[in-house]
């Protein structure tokens, strides 16, 4: 059958901008890429979105410079997700705060990762932080026994992780990483590594090649999706410490500089304000895609066909629209399942002399030591960041005046104190592994966002595997801030790990949602295959986080992206 | 004492960022002062003129005294200083002028409207995040 498009992508997100612009260099393909968003993707939304940043007051908050969107209304995104479970729910008596995140009864945890839906996707409010998968990250259950087996290994991937890093203009320095717990690189990075801070060069000069129980450490520079020079059309970073929530000269890659490339083929069609509600299937093939306009006033459906459908909605939106789907792809019932998050902490303290923060990059260098292990068996590994944005989410610097305000300091002491407090604060934050679980889902809640599209319900828990990790975090964080000679400040700062009230946890969100439509070669226990294509649909594909099997201990954009590229290469193949 | 000067000497004596009434910057900080009263009236139009008028009291003497830490000593001596309503206010002042922000009494995070002029920024020798306006790798040296 002959349709206008020969691919319909749902999404535009780095994954589907990626797998679009792939297929658009291998064949002359005609796209249609759908996204819920409206955004621009010019120079000047850039600057809108700075200037709405500014009168937020949070800039650490995601969300901040997008919030005035009006496809907020219409393609809600989880602004409130880092709140604690009883706040998102609400208390007797008192309504939960406008909320998108819905929860199962037997959740024990919230899930407190966030996404933008908007054209460009999370990008525009990533960190930039691109580190590898290690080898032993594919082979979770047969070397630990613990979570899952990716179908692939690290050798089958590593040609692609090359291409990602050109993709996505990442610098490192390849001698610091090449061989990490076995991770070879066949090619060097496309720049080389951002520099370190002068906080960085204090810090490693404490830490550096010390013993932290038991585990040696290396400073490492961290390979990040920024530019170190000028490269793909995009400037060098200019270090303006606001890498989250939004790069203001676009040093940082997102996907709207692959969408600007796409915006220059006449075969490739961007429709925006596109809410994708259903695809319908005939015979084992997707055959229709169903959105909704929700700029037309009132909102109109509508819907399109094409060959080939490839989903790139992100971990929480995929496994939503199959499960609107009539339950597309599942007939292994993993849709939805097996999600993961990199749960997070952070500890903080007073370095000994100026550090001299929100001078560079949010962060550039990391602890990749702790990663991996044969305590793996017991316990997540966990990659340790090292801040240049003082206490991180602990607190804002414009706490600093609010602690001394209370404390009664004003007139002449107060400019010494703030300089003295915030030029020495200094984070370390760890991320952990999350392992696949079959009950961590997200699927279909009752109630219903503005379009009424089922909004996401989840059951959650971060599971004991992270909370062993996450107890070992603080352990190391708290032996290497010992070595630098840093001050630990007293409660109720640092925020503790165990929280007296809850009874649970204290931890972070690291928002890299993964896992919901995991691969494997097996159709009765994953969702796609090797390749991304959905087990149960011969020309339904999936790219993204999503597929992930394990969630590693690296942020996973370099790992969707290289498997996009993969995934691309495979549709035309079949194509 | 037009109201104006009330609040940016008031504001100096908070902050102890004395020049913001320094007769060399007095005048390049008045419509950052304008913008601040106007905002800070906007959400306190009972309160600040009370914390205003109390220390105008003081600041109306003759001679006029010095703005420093003895003259802060009187102020928070002052009954208005005692209410904690008032001692609020204060607080925001302090608050608004080194990060243009300030909290309303129900917790809620106001915009100052004039970010890049924080008086905090080149106290820990930082731009204001987001606007850095300097080259590539100026980070790695000791500002």
């Amino acid at each position: 059958m002959s349709h206008k498009y020969d691919v319909i992508v749902i999404g535009s997100g780095v994954a589907g901008a990626l797998c679009a612009w792939k297929l658009s260099q291998l064949g002359n393909y005609r796209i249609l890429i759908l996204e819920a968003g409206d955004n621009a993707i010019t120079r000047a939304q850039r600057i809108i979105f700075q200037n709405n940043m500014d009168a937020q007051g949070n800039r650490g908050d995601m969300f901040a410079p997008y919030n005035n969107l009006e496809s907020r209304i219409f393609a809600p995104a989880p602004e409130n997700s880092q709140l604690e479970l009883e706040d998102q729910r609400g208390k007797p008596g008192v309504p939960p705060k406008e909320l998108y995140y819905d929860y199962g009864n037997d959740t024990k945890h919230a899930f407190k990762a966030g996404y933008n839906r908007m054209v460009g996707g999370s990008t525009w409010s990533w960190r930039g932080n691109c580190p590898r998968f290690l080898p032993s990250d594919f082979k979770l259950k047969s070397l630990f026994g613990v979570g899952r087996d990716w179908p692939l290994d690290y050798n089958e991937l590593e040609p692609w992780y090359c291409d990602a890093e050109w993709e996505l203009g990442v610098s490192g320095n390849h001698k610091e990483l090449d061989g990490l717990f076995g991770a070879y690189r066949s090619r060097e990075f496309p720049m080389p590594g951002i520099p370190l801070t002068y906080s960085d060069e204090q810090i490693k000069k404490k830490i550096d090649g010390a013993d932290v129980l038991g585990t040696k450490v290396r400073v490492v520079t961290t390979p990040q999706a920024r530019n170190s020079k000028f490269f793909d059309g995009r400037p060098a970073c200019e270090g303006e410490s606001n890498c989250i929530p939004l790069c203001p000269i676009q040093a940082k890659y997102d996907a709207t500089n692959h969408l600007r490339r796409l915006a220059q083929n006449p075969e490739i069609e961007l429709r925006t304000a596109a809410v994708v509600t259903k695809i319908e299937q005939q015979a084992g093939r997707a055959t229709e895609v169903h959105y909704i306009d929700w700029k037309a006033k009132p909102a109109k459906a509508h819907s399109v066909r094409a060959s080939t459908v490839v989903l790139a909605a992100h971990a929480i939106e995929t496994p939503k629209i199959l499960r609107m789907s009539s339950n597309l792809a599942n007939s292994s019932d993993q849709v939805g399942r097996n999600l993961m998050d990199h749960v997070q902490f952070e500890l903080i303290a007073s370095f000994p002399e100026p550090l001299y923060p929100f001078r560079g990059t949010q962060s550039v260098t990391g602890l990749e030591d702790f990663r991996d292990g044969d305590f793996r068996k017991e316990r997540s590994g966990f990659r340790m960041t090292i801040g240049n944005d003082g206490w991180g989410r602990t607190g804002a610097p414009a706490n600093v005046i609010d602690r001394l305000l209370k404390q009664g300091t004003f007139g002449s002491a107060l400019p010494g104190a703030i300089q003295d407090q915030i030029t020495r604060m200094v984070r370390l934050s760890f991320s952990t592994e999350m392992l696949a679980e079959f009950d961590n889902r997200v699927d279909l809640s009752p109630n219903k966002d503005a379009l009424g599209i089922p909004r996401p319900r989840f059951n959650f828990d971060i599971g004991t595997y992270v909370e062993k990790a996450l107890r070992r975090g603080m352990e190391v964080s708290t032996e290497l801030f010992k070595i630098m000679g840093a001050e630990i400040p007293p409660p109720p700062l640092p925020k503790p790990l165990d929280n007296a009230v809850t009874k649970r946890m204290n931890w972070n969100t690291a928002a890299h949602i993964m896992g919901t439509c995991i691969m494997g070669d097996d159709p009765t226990d994953s969702v796609v295959n090797r390749w991304g294509r959905a087990h149960d649909l011969e020309n339904l594909w999936i790219v993204g986080s999503s597929v992930f099997p394990t969630s590693a201990t690296s942020n996973p954009t370099v790992t969707l992206a290289a498997l996009a590229l993969r995934s691309a290469a495979a549709i035309d193949r079949k194509m | 004492m037009n109201k104006r000067t009330v609040f940016m000497e008031l504001s100096a004596l908070l902050t102890g960022v004395y020049k913001i009434i320094d007769p060399t910057d007095k005048q390049l900080n008045e419509s950052t002062a304008d913008e601040y009263l106007r905002r800070l009236t906007g959400e306190f139009p009972e309160l600040l003129p009370k914390l205003l008028d109390a220390y105008e009291r003081l600041a109306s003497a003759v001679p006029k005294p010095d703005i420093d830490d003895a003259l802060l000593t009187k102020v928070q001596a002052e009954p208005e200083f005692a209410e904690p309503d008032v001692a609020f206010v204060a607080k925001q002042i302090v608050n608004i002028w080194y990060f243009s922000q300030f909290n309303t009494t129900t917790g809620t995070t106001v915009d100052g409207g004039l970010y890049e002029r924080g008086l905090v920024w080149p106290l820990i020798k930082a731009h204001p995040i987001g606007y850095s306006n300097q080259p590539f790798g100026y980070w790695t040296k000791k500002p």
